[in-house]
């Protein structure tokens, strides 16, 4: 049951069968006529009590008035006729004329008396009053024959006689009136008593219901008004807590009807504005979820194929088609997504003239909508475009350009016929109103081509990237097969030449002259020189491309290093320096790859001897210490300038004393020293004091040590 | 006297190993590509073979793979030539069945030396 249904409108009811709901009068009204029918209920209070005590007034007084004065008129009445009997008895008996006179005298009172009984008589007596007066007249007429008789003759005495029993007669009925109207005056008296108690007893109804009567109509009114009263905080609280389908019934009187309307009206207003909020939040959210989706793609395509399928999924939408700048064309994006729907009929003759339009639009920031193409706003429209949306029966139309910073990269088109055809989501939604696009609509929509916007460059940026990586990967490959075939070409007339060179200073080839020997020594020490430079290059690139590998096994040093040093000594002898070589008589194992630390040991003495001068030393020891073997070459020569000393790990990087000198070097030396000394897990150190010389200390770990340690 | 199988498409260097191993007292097969040293090698199964590895049309390692897969010259020791020095290209070497390997560019001198072992071993 609804609060406001169950009860009658007390008041109101009054003018009949009046419509409880329709025509309820104001809390005011109400209380106006409440005090009105109090007003009338305490008139008709006091008129019946008034008109009770009158009745009661009236009854009291006829009986004091009329009984009792009938009483005392018939008593009067007996009383003159026993007066005028003594007097005719005496009469009798002594014919005094006096007597006569007397009983004609107490004649006239009778009547008087009689008269005055007869006018106080009423209906009830009336006929005892008349008896009584014949029997009166009976009786004086008798007493008057009596009289007129020779007194005391017989005749007379019989005529006494006879008016004495007409005398008894009258006494006779004179009683019988009285007790008529004394038994007249006791029920006169019994209906007043009776009279008093009925008044008094509904003077007590009549009270009671004129002060119960307030009382009801009040809490019968409070319960009426405080009802839908109640109804209408109560739909508030629910509201409040959440309960979005709480509304007030209306009852009551009007202006709390009115209340619980304009309550309800409200509520129904702040329904739609939060449906619209939750709407927008649904929105929004759901592009959020396409956002991510489509960020997840680095293609062009599978950008707009995410976004379109995110427009399908959560707009209601007739048409939908993705626009693409293309040499200031608008074509249809690439792939498959010719497809979606009639999109293909629509985008072929798309006029160029709209790229220019919607790069406005773009500018702006904003989106381009009509809310009903037939109407006058749809002017504006290029007509190409338009004459498409007519095709189309297009009523409506929401255009949303992206693009990337200032650059339009193309736009959405959304197109309704009116028909609003709904998205396949599991949540059915109010067909729009003819088309129109919502704030909310509009607002996901631009969020979503702004992603579309970044995704696109992105995918932009990603392709370039693609086609540096790609470039780079086949600038490395060409590098990588440039370094293989140069090695090969490189090495192939050096062998030539070293191999000839032998060749001729051998013996069995045929002797050779001194001089020619000596020539010989220097075509074979220049190709030795040029070879070591083609190796440095080679192992730099090596290590420049991160191949330097490096294949360990057992190498004993104490024999590596005078092999390699062998390499040098004729250079060294040349350049006229004393060589020094210290080598421990015991084997010093170490892991390593015997091509790189041949390497390591040529460039350290090669280094040696090519900076110092003639006369000058370079000593090279071996030795262990600390479970590594320690070579260190020392050497007298121009040393290397403090400032430079921090700069020798760069490749290239010649000393500026070197350079001064006009000392050949490629400035790979020591860097590839370096490399190859990571390779091995060992250390390297380097002293040097300009024009006194440099110290370059190397450790490597000992195999057995290594071995001991692993 | 021993019969040498050389295969090396570089006509200097070429001569220059004939050369040396004539001196040396041995008989020189030369070719300058992988294709018509192994013609001769089935033909005539030489004591030792040298082969460059990078030759046109069959390389080293093919013409040495296919030596290893005859029985006439599955024996024969086999020395390359390369001027490759990496260690993948060493082991390729060794792994498609040569006995030895010498880098270029190589002293004469040394590559002699190597035969004379390989072939005293035999």
């Amino acid at each position: 049951m609804k609060p406001g249904e169950y009860f009658i409108p007390l008041l109101g009811a009054a003018g009949g069968k009046r419509n409880a709901v329709g025509k309820a009068r104001s809390i005011i009204f109400y209380a106006w006529a409440g005090l009105a029918v109090q007003v009338v209920l305490a008139v008709g209070v006091i008129a019946f009590v008034l008109a009770g005590a009158a009745s009661q007034r009236f009854g009291v007084e006829d009986l004091h008035g009329r009984v009792q004065a009938m009483q005392v008129a018939n008593l009067v009445m007996v009383s003159d006729f026993l007066e005028a009997e003594r007097a005719a008895r005496a009469y009798q008996a002594t014919g005094e004329p006096a007597l006569l006179r007397a009983f004609h005298a107490g004649e006239d009172e009778i009547a008087t008396a009689l008269t005055r009984v007869r006018r106080l008589a009423w209906n009830a007596v009336r006929g005892r009053v008349r008896a009584e007066q014949q029997s009166a007249q009976a009786a004086l007429l008798a007493y008057n024959r009596a009289m007129a008789a020779r007194p005391g003759s017989p005749a007379a005495g019989r005529l006494y006689a006879r008016a004495s029993v007409a005398g008894r007669a009258l006494t006779s009925q004179a009683g019988q009136l009285r007790r008529l109207v004394d038994q007249h005056g006791d029920a006169l008296a019994a209906r007043n008593e009776r009279l008093l108690g009925v008044g008094l007893g509904w003077t007590i109804v009549i009270l009671a219901f004129g002060c119960l009567l307030p009382v009801i109509a009040m809490a019968l009114g409070l319960r009426w008004t405080s009802v839908p009263l109640h109804a209408v905080t109560d739909a508030v609280r629910r509201r409040t807590r959440g309960d979005q389908a709480a509304r007030a019934t209306p009852g009551g009187p009007a202006d709390v009807r009115e209340l619980a309307t304009s309550l309800n009206l409200l509520a129904d207003e702040s329904d739609k504005v939060t449906a619209a909020e939750l709407e927008r939040a649904r929105l929004l959210g759901q592009v959020h979820q396409a956002s991510v989706r489509i960020h997840e793609h680095l293609r062009a395509d599978a950008i707009i194929r995410e976004a379109v399928t995110a427009i399908h999924d959560h707009l209601t939408v007739d048409f939908v088609w993705v626009g693409i700048v293309t040499e200031e064309r608008l074509t249809l994006a690439e792939g498959d997504l010719a497809a979606w729907g009639q999109v293909a009929d629509i985008v072929g003759d798309f006029p160029p003239d709209s790229v220019s339009w919607i790069r406005d639009i773009y500018r702006h920031r904003s989106s381009y909508r009509v809310q009903d193409l037939r109407a006058a706003q749809a002017e504006e429209i290029p007509a190409g475009i338009k004459n498409i949306l007519k095709r189309q029966g297009a009523t409506s139309l929401l255009l949303t350009p992206f693009g990337a910073g200032q650059e339009l990269l193309g736009c959405l088109t959304l197109l309704r016929t009116g028909e609003g055809k709904a998205p396949p989501g599991d949540t059915p939604r109010e067909p729009p109103e003819s088309g129109v696009w919502t704030q909310p609509e509009i607002e996901a929509l631009e969020t979503l081509a702004a992603d579309i916007g970044r995704a696109l460059e992105h995918a932009r940026l990603y392709e370039g990237e693609q086609r540096l990586v790609a470039e780079l990967k086949s600038l490395d490959r060409a590098k990588a097969s440039f370094l293989a075939s140069a090695s090969h070409d490189l090495r192939t007339p050096l062998t030539s030449i070293i191999g000839y060179v032998e060749l001729l200073s051998d013996d069995p080839a045929g002797a050779v002259r001194p001089e020619q020997a000596s020539m010989l020594d220097g075509v074979e020490r220049n190709a030795r020189r040029l070879q070591s430079m083609i190796e440095d290059m080679l192992t730099n690139s090596k290590i420049e491309l991160g191949a330097f590998t490096t294949r360990l096994q057992a190498i004993d040093l104490a024999e590596l290093v005078p092999a390699s040093v062998k390499v040098v000594m004729p250079s060294a002898a040349n350049s006229g320096l004393a060589f020094d070589l210290n080598v421990p008589d015991h084997q010093v194992v170490v892991d390593g790859d015997p091509q790189q630390l041949d390497r390591l040991l040529v460039n350290l003495l090669s280094n040696a001897v090519k900076y110092t001068p003639r006369g000058g030393s370079v000593t090279m020891t071996l030795d262990t210490a600390g479970g590594a073997a320690v070579l260190t070459v020392a050497d007298t020569g121009i040393g290397i300038p403090e400032q430079d000393q921090g700069s020798l790990s760069i490749r290239f990087f010649r000393a500026s004393n070197a350079v001064a000198a006009a000392i050949p070097g490629s400035g790979l030396g020591l860097s590839i020293i370096r490399a190859i000394v990571t390779n091995h897990h060992g250390e390297m150190s380097l002293e040097s004091e300009q024009d006194r010389g440099t110290t370059v200390t190397i450790r490597l770990p000992l195999r057995d040590h290594a071995h001991a340690l692993r | 006297m021993a019969s040498v199988l050389l295969a090396e498409d570089d006509a200097d260097i070429r001569q220059l190993v004939t050369f040396k191993l004539q001196q040396a007292g041995h008989e020189v097969r030369a070719f300058g590509n992988g294709a018509a040293a192994l013609a001769d090698a089935r033909e005539h199964p030489p004591d030792l073979a040298v082969l460059d590895v990078l030759m046109p049309g069959l390389t080293g390692l093919e013409v040495c793979k296919q030596l290893r897969g005859s029985p006439a010259t599955a024996e024969v020791p086999i020395i390359m030539l390369t001027a490759r020095a990496q260690q993948a290209d060493v082991t390729a070497g060794l792994e498609a069945g040569a006995n030895d390997y010498v880098v270029k560019p190589f002293s004469p001198r040394d590559l002699a030396a190597r035969i004379n072992a390989w072939l005293a071993r035999v």
